[in-house]
């Protein structure tokens, strides 16, 4: 019998008292369920923050670009034009909705996963600049966006939350 | 001397704010229910804790701090330094928040930070003229607009 055995009884018996069942509880497949729908659920969020986040600073370049200098009008006026314009409301709007995307992954990754990750956006944003703005994009960025990918893949290799990951590894 | 200062400013009045807001939002518990009628309760959730308020402000002072920065220096070396937020972000999840940062998840952050460094780089040799707020703000913004 293996050492941690006497261990796994003594946290059963201790966790009669509990309320919720621990992780070990639960079938496996349940906890499988879970866990393809946790990183699902991760994706999804990861996927939708740096979509609008590109999305919205695309937007965001584009209004900026059709406004006219600052200077160059009555701060009424100007003021008039940012709300009426028709990319800075939608951009603001997806500016908006990154931050809500982001803080939310903050309730259940890691800050040091969600941060890397998001980082991707400089990839899409590369690839709109190239293929909806028609810009120039120099070999020099093209590297940095390799290394970017590569780091972001290198940082979805590891669990989104550490913490929970070690609690599911315990045998307790 | 006064470069450096808002440099330093930016990168850790923007990594505090991260790591405050990571701090605010993961204390307090997992958002669940992100149905679309449930949108107004997650947004109202999000901007009553307290942290997460406290994190915001950092970020504004980082804000503020790389417009400064960008009065005094010049693009191509600004924007590229508030890159090493990746890194302060990292060692603010390893020593504040404790996360136990896998090497492999230090080896993309370098990664990450050296590809944002190359992109931020090639395109800043273009246009000087450039606003924005955190890194990925300013990078996405750059590339939109080179």
């Amino acid at each position: 019998m293996p050492e941690w055995c006497g261990e796994v009884a003594l946290c059963r018996w201790a966790s009669l008292w509990q309320t919720t069942p621990p992780n070990w509880q639960r079938s496996k497949g349940r906890r499988v369920a879970d866990k393809h729908a946790s990183s699902l659920k991760t994706a999804g969020f990861l996927f939708g923050a740096v979509t609008s986040n590109s999305f919205g600073n695309l937007l965001l370049a584009i209004g900026m670009d059709r406004m006219p200098d600052f200077g160059a009008t009555g701060l009424g006026h100007y003021l008039h034009l940012l709300l009426t314009n028709h990319y800075l409301i939608p951009g603001a709007a997806l500016s908006a909705a990154y931050m809500v995307f982001q803080l939310s992954l903050f309730s259940w990754a890691d800050l040091s996963f969600v941060v890397p990750v998001i980082a991707s956006s400089y990839v899409v944003t590369t690839v709109l600049s190239r293929f909806i703005l028609h810009e120039n994009v120099q070999t020099e960025r093209w590297l940095g966006v390799l290394l970017i990918t590569l780091g972001v893949i290198l940082v979805m290799g590891t669990p989104p939350n550490t913490k929970q990951y070690a609690q599911e590894s315990d045998p307790c | 001397m006064l470069t450096w200062l808002l440099i330093l400013l930016t990168v850790v009045a923007g990594s505090c704010g991260d790591v405050l807001c990571a701090k605010g939002m993961s204390t307090e518990g997992e958002l669940h229910d992100f149905h679309p009628s449930a949108i107004r309760r997650v947004v109202r959730s999000i901007i009553t804790r307290r942290l997460v308020i406290f994190g915001a402000l950092c970020d504004a002072v980082s804000f503020f701090a790389l417009l400064g920065l960008l009065s005094v220096t010049k693009l191509s070396i600004a924007v590229p330094a508030t890159a090493l937020s990746f890194v302060v972000d990292t060692l603010g999840a390893e020593f504040i928040l404790h996360e136990g940062v896998h090497w492999k998840r230090w080896v993309g952050v370098i990664l990450v930070t050296a590809g944002v460094l190359l992109t931020v780089q090639s395109g800043s040799h273009h246009k000087p003229e450039l606003s924005g707020t955190r890194a990925s703000t300013v990078g996405a913004v750059q590339s939109n607009q080179d």
